[in-house]
């Protein structure tokens, strides 16, 4: 998308010489102003590679087949092209290295991106591969358009990602023109139809059933569509295409979702003097939650980690990690729980300074409680003392246990840190042992000394795993009346202890 | 006896009379009708700890807690196993009828730490029954555990190997195998028969 082939057409809507004269002022008494920033090479700059050194191509998946979403700069010389099936771009460079789209990683960027733009704007709303921004409201404190958006063109500039400023009144035209890669900057709504009419039709986001009914309407540019009746249109193209018209044109208003940055909470508790004293530390620490709980509380929120950073005088800071098996935002059972951790763990050094820390929050479901069941209630205080287990004995040291279907005695259970596991049922007729083994001991010589007492029961089978295994198991009593589950390893004839009948 | 005396002999548990004053059917029915027979409140003791001693695990001292426990799963109640020498081997645990979303599995890295474990699950109403493999233990621990229980009012099993002569539990069982059954000797109990033996029938 060359700037200048673009851009040369529209050169007289860029930045104006007075400042931007609002229409049509709305309800607010001003016109809203929408700024789009369109990464187009988002989905290979979130890539490790240096994807321009070789023919670098995304691949996405569209109707189950595998087609080019983005290709770098040198497989494009090579005629790869946006939409063109893997088959054929391997054809034309059978060196293109390729990669799997990663949705997930180009939304985390995106999301970032958007946390800076929160600084031009309050109004920021997240698109794919694009965001837009109220701009309208900013001008004022940026000096101007034009200074705004040199401002936000400079401080991408800054960041490694291609691309696409534009400025409309609507926000479904900035982000057109951005997509077509026009540094446009319309700040009329009355300019919008002249400007957008030179757009051809297919950059249109339609369905391939209405872009090709568009063809067949002889229709080319966009201009040809505002030449047509409107009912006609309604007609044949469905009303949500009039509906996406409209708001393209600024004759509807658009309400659009406002991106917000992720909260984290951190507040400070400076010592007047490095101390060790744990009832200073803890006072410190204690003057910082109930901050910490007006934080959620305000925000609806919860948390299941916490961390406590102290900064020492001339030692690297240290940290203490806290966790919750549930959702939490209780103040006393947070204090608890550090109170706990501190009779565990020693500070390395006298502390100035500490800083409370919390970066994952979730939103609280507090449920309503119930007027006649005090069952609810012991159910948090239960919570409650897994929580102060957990942060005495370790998170490993408290957990359940889960059924698995899976005839391999030793696959057939696992531990599991949360209770919520389903309780299963399983099909054995034959009985097992309440007590297993963490591994089959081997029985050497005391083999003689057991007495078998059942019938043999074959298990085998795992083959498709690699832990494939052929035995025939028997329940038996030893020498002290111990009552055991053993079996003989068919692979290797020898005999082994996996459980006892506790 | 005047019925307020009654009352109040019945109503504190602090005072100790023997057997016919204990309020009958107040325990967790064992599950083992012989067992139900010689203990003194028809099963075990709420807010007790029990001792259970034997030299080796693995003979059916879990069986013997079994119906308990499911019953008190089922009942929505809350089970701890602290400690527990081998893996408590969920298959069997779910043929015995034990829910286990409400087994709790405690493994603490030290052994220090299982007293500690054992008082802070004992003290809560919604656990219905610990049982811990504690190791040696002091007896002013034993004491705490027992204080503990009868704040929590649930059972606490303690599975000792080693014989001591004395000890604060409320309920004192020893363990002997036999062929197909385990013979189980009650050596402390509450309103107190002197030692008796009941064989119970195993799986």
């Amino acid at each position: 998308m060359s700037e200048s082939a673009a851009a040369a057409p529209l050169q007289h809507t860029l930045f104006p010489s007075q400042s931007p004269q609002a229409p049509k002022p709305s309800a607010t008494g001003r016109s809203s102003l929408w700024m789009s920033l369109f990464f187009p090479r988002l989905s290979l700059e979130v890539l490790d590679a240096d994807v321009d050194a070789r023919p670098w191509a995304v691949i996405d998946e569209a109707h189950g087949k595998q087609i080019i979403h983005a290709a770098s700069q040198p497989a494009r010389k090579k005629g790869v092209e946006t939409g063109m099936a893997l088959t054929a771009a391997y054809a034309l460079c059978p060196e293109l290295a390729t990669e799997q789209r990663d949705l997930p990683a180009e939304q985390a960027r995106l999301t970032d991106l958007a946390d800076e733009a929160m600084q031009y704007s309050s109004m920021v709303s997240l698109e794919p591969q694009a965001l837009l921004l109220e701009v309208g409201a900013s001008l004022k404190l940026f000096g101007g358009l034009q200074a705004l958006h040199a401002r936000v063109a400079g401080d991408l500039r800054q960041q490694p990602y291609r691309v696409e400023i534009a400025v409309a009144p609507s926000p479904q035209a900035a982000l057109l023109l951005a997509r077509c890669g026009m540094q446009a900057c319309i700040t009329e709504s009355a300019a919008l139809r002249a400007e957008l009419g030179k757009l051809p039709l297919a950059v249109l986001p339609v369905s391939e059933k209405q872009a090709s009914l568009l063809v067949r309407m002889g229709l080319r540019e966009l201009r040809d569509l505002w030449r047509l009746p409107r009912a006609g249109l309604i007609k044949r193209l469905g009303l949500e295409f009039i509906d996406y018209l409209d708001r393209l044109l600024c004759d509807k208003p658009e309400l659009r979702l406002s991106h917000k940055s992720a909260p984290i909470f951190s507040a400070s508790w400076h010592f007047p003097q490095e101390t060790e004293n744990l009832t200073f530390i803890l006072y410190g620490i204690e003057q910082l939650l109930p901050r910490l709980v007006h934080f959620m509380r305000l925000r609806e929120l919860a948390l299941n980690r916490l961390q406590v950073i102290f900064y020492h005088a001339d030692k690297e800071t240290s940290c203490l990690h806290l966790g919750t098996r549930q959702l939490c935002r209780d103040e006393t059972h947070l204090s608890t729980l550090i109170r706990e951790r501190f009779n565990q763990e020693k500070l390395s050094a006298p502390v100035l300074e500490l800083v409370l820390l919390a970066a994952e929050f979730h939103p609280a479901a507090i449920g309503n409680q119930a007027l006649f069941a005090p069952g609810e209630e012991q159910d948090t205080d239960w919570q409650q003392v897994l929580d102060q287990l957990q942060t005495r004995l370790g998170e490993e040291a408290v957990c359940h246990l889960q059924l698995r279907d899976e005839h391999r005695p030793e696959y057939a259970w696992a531990y599991t840190l949360t209770d919520h596991a389903e309780p299963q049922t399983h099909g054995l007729l034959k009985r097992r042992p309440l007590w297993l083994l963490s591994q089959p001991q081997r029985l050497g010589s005391r083999l003689k000394e057991i007495q078998l007492t059942s019938e043999s029961e074959r298990i085998e089978g795992g083959w498709w795993d690699g832990f494939d295994i052929r035995r025939d198991y028997y329940q038996a009593r030893d020498r002290h009346g111990r009552r055991l589950w053993l079996f003989r390893n068919l692979q290797d004839g020898a005999w082994y202890l996996q459980g006892l009948f506790g | 006896m005047k019925e307020s005396l009654k009352k109040l002999l019945n109503n504190n548990q602090l005072i100790w009379c023997g057997e016919r004053c204990a309020p009958p059917g107040q325990g967790v029915s064992t599950g083992h009708a012989a067992l139900d027979a010689i203990l003194p409140e028809a099963g075990w003791l709420r807010g007790a700890l029990i001792e259970v001693i034997s030299p080796q695990w693995g003979i059916g001292e879990i069986e013997l807690f079994l119906p308990a426990m499911a019953a008190a799963t089922q009942a929505n109640k809350q089970l701890a196993w602290i400690a527990p020498p081998y893996i408590p081997y969920p298959p069997a645990l779910v043929s015995g009828g034990i829910s286990l979303r409400h087994l709790l599995l405690l493994r603490p890295p030290q052994h220090q730490e299982i007293p500690w474990a054992m008082e802070t699950v004992l003290r809560q109403r919604r656990c219905a029954m610990v049982l811990a493999w504690p190791g040696r233990l002091l007896a002013k621990t034993v004491r705490r555990l027992q204080l503990a229980a009868e704040a929590g009012g649930g059972v606490g099993v303690l599975f000792r190997s080693e014989h001591q002569d004395s000890s604060f539990a409320a309920t004192r069982l020893l363990l002997t195998p036999g062929t197909s059954v385990l013979q189980v000797t009650i050596l402390k109990s509450r309103a107190s028969r002197g030692r008796q033996t009941v064989d119970l029938a195993l799986n």
